[in-house]
């Protein structure tokens, strides 16, 4: 047989009973919660037109993303991102009077990546957005989110980092240096490469920022590098982010969070996205960021509309590979019925305490080996109205 | 992935096995089960919460990135041409030598309009070096010895590594340009570098500190 006949694209797979169960418990924990916290569901189309996300600036590449062309020769993407879609319709469709707006989502991301590297192309986000609202107690609402979600899956250890998009940028800003320059030094402190960032660094040397952003990639950690941070810059708009910072982190921690929460200024990804407070969820177990969020007060202005927001996303898939599956009850009684027992047989189904299901079976004997073969040890038998509880040995 | 209170390094078999191994020794490490010539693949340093893994230089940044190992030691030769998301935090100085571009002795690389034919094992680095010149190339990737390439006229340069240059030298081929230096460099997992933070950050001082004891 043709060999694509049968099988799925890289970075695909088909999820089976326990994967399949775990990944939905995980959802539906994390679903419960936002509910609770008063958000509101919205799905938006799996495919959108391409000019949506470059409108956005998104930061995923177009070599990142599913193409196809509509009937009329547009191109349209698979959705690579959910906050943007999330922009568009709220810059353009919603009553502005209805703000601050909030917003939650429950669905996939499709992104290409390279191949034979084992990350897959198709991730289910589940995540929130908070818009119309700023200041502290806006950042706060999606921080505490945060923290309660990935509490509510039940991950043991978890960590959410918090840094501050305004630091990088204010230090920077103050240097004279193009973009490229810039681009060369964000990505040295986002690697932590300490080494190549202190020759990038050293035309700088005498200038007020060298010494943060020098220290930048290793300014993580908890309270007390604040007060480090303090010591290494006397920029204004800096130290403005840092007490900023200072004042979440201690509002989290009140918030029964305080071992939960560290700090990174190293967090500079995204600089052209997020204007505000930027973070990051680990949980134990995981290699890989599973959370990721932040203020990004300009999106929304892409579509026209000045509309300050806050929101994050947890990569659904990420997650459960770090979470364990709640033993969840399986089918304890097989149920063989003729067809003038059906109704019977269905409200002993509904009602039953254990958990049964119909044998798809047309003789009793199919019904016996059917409950044999799946380990079932208790069938139960509706014929002429009447039942009959039978026990059967594996 | 890796157990809470163990960190798993990914150590790049051969050369710069040889020579961590001495930094590690210096550092403060008993490695001496590595030095038996076993042919085990995983080891744990004994009463040090420290465990090595040998791989193929590719292997370490797939395992580093994946998490199923915290850290890892690595040419940057191998990091500029694989790329992924990770810390690189320590340059470790050893294993050094370049990416050059060459060719044979006497050759103007930069002479005439037509579009070049670049023959390396660094199919990645040699895009990047030519898309920051904005030149158009075609690239062969070469499996093995390189120096051929040009010998045989398939290609008009290669990009590789040039550690003495001696190789060139005897088939009469030339550096024309220094495309960028190389050294072992150490990477971190992203979340391993938030969640073991403390372990993480010694084991880095006591590198630092077995590289200043040269």
């Amino acid at each position: 047989m043709n060999r694509y006949a049968i099988s799925t694209p890289e970075g695909t797979r088909d999820r089976l009973f326990g994967a399949t169960r775990l990944f939905r418990q995980n959802e539906r924990r994390i679903r419960a919660l936002l509910e609770e916290r008063g958000f509101d569901e919205v799905i938006t189309p799996s495919v959108e037109y391409y000019d949506v996300f470059t409108q956005a600036n998104s930061p995923i590449g177009l070599e990142r993303m599913f193409k196809i062309t509509d009937r009329n020769g547009r191109l349209l993407v698979m959705r690579p991102d959910n906050t943007i879609p999330i922009a568009r319709i709220v810059a353009t469709k919603l009553d502005q009077d209805a703000l601050p707006l909030r917003l939650y989502y429950m669905q996939k991301v499709h992104r290409a990546s390279s191949f034979h590297r084992g990350h897959s192309t198709e991730v289910m986000q589940a995540g929130v957005e908070l818009m119309g609202a700023s200041g502290m107690m806006a950042d706060l609402d999606i921080l505490t989110t945060a923290f309660e979600a990935l509490d509510s899956v039940d991950s043991g250890t978890f960590r959410i980092e918090l840094g501050h998009a305004g630091i990088y940028r204010a230090l920077i800003r103050s240097l004279d240096i193009d973009r490229e320059e810039a681009e060369n030094i964000r990505r040295l402190i986002e690697n932590k490469t300490y080494a190549a960032l202190r020759d990038a660094l050293e035309p700088f040397r005498d200038q007020e920022a060298y010494h943060a952003l020098l220290a930048m990639p290793t300014l993580f950690g908890g309270a007390e590098v604040l007060e480090e941070a303090r010591k290494l810059t006397s920029n204004e708009k800096a130290r403005k982010a840092i007490d900023y910072l200072e004042r979440l982190m201690s509002a989290i921690a009140a918030a029964g969070f305080a071992d939960n929460v560290m700090i990174d200024l190293g967090l500079v990804h995204g600089m052209d996205y997020y204007t505000g407070m930027m973070f990051c969820g680990y949980v134990g177990g995981s290699g890989s960021t599973v959370l990721q969020g932040g203020r990004y007060d300009h999106l929304c202005a892409k579509f026209g509309k000045d509309i300050p927001a806050t929101g994050f996303a947890i990569d659904l898939d990420e997650l459960s590979g770090s979470v364990e599956l709640k033993s969840e009850t399986t089918v304890t009684e097989l149920v063989f019925t003729d067809a003038a027992s059906l109704r019977k047989a269905l409200t002993y189904i509904h009602d039953s305490e254990k958990c049964a299901e119909l044998a798809p079976c047309d003789t009793r004997e199919d019904a016996e080996e059917v409950a044999k073969k799946k380990g079932i040890s208790t069938l139960v038998c509706f014929a002429e109205g009447t039942m009959k509880k039978m026990e059967v040995q594996a | 992935m890796t157990p809470e209170n163990t960190i798993r390094i990914a150590l790049t078999k051969g050369r710069l096995e040889k020579k961590t191994l001495t930094l590690l020794e210096k550092s403060g490490y008993d490695v001496s089960e590595l030095r038996t010539g076993s042919r085990k693949l995983i080891f744990t340093l004994p009463d040090s919460g420290v465990e090595l893994v040998l791989a193929k230089a590719a292997d370490v940044i797939t395992y580093v990135e994946h998490g199923v190992c915290d850290m890892g030691v690595v040419g940057k030769d191998t990091i500029m041409e694989k790329g992924g998301s990770f810390y690189e935090t320590l340059d470790l100085g050893f294993g050094a030598c370049r990416f050059c571009l060459c060719g044979k002795v006497g050759d103007d690389f930069y002479e005439g309009y037509h579009t070049r034919t670049i023959a390396s094992k660094y199919p990645e680095v040699t895009r990047k070096f030519f898309a920051d010149k904005n030149m158009d190339v075609d690239i062969i990737k070469i499996e093995g010895s390189v120096e051929l390439a040009p010998l045989l006229g398939l290609a008009d340069a290669i990009v590789d590594i040039v550690e003495t240059g001696t190789t060139l030298k005897e088939n009469g081929l030339e550096v024309f340009e220094t495309v960028a230096p190389i050294s072992a460099r150490v990477i971190v997992n992203l979340a391993s570098m938030k969640m073991k933070k403390q372990k993480i950050q010694t084991l880095t001082s006591q590198l630092e500190a077995g590289l200043s004891a040269d």
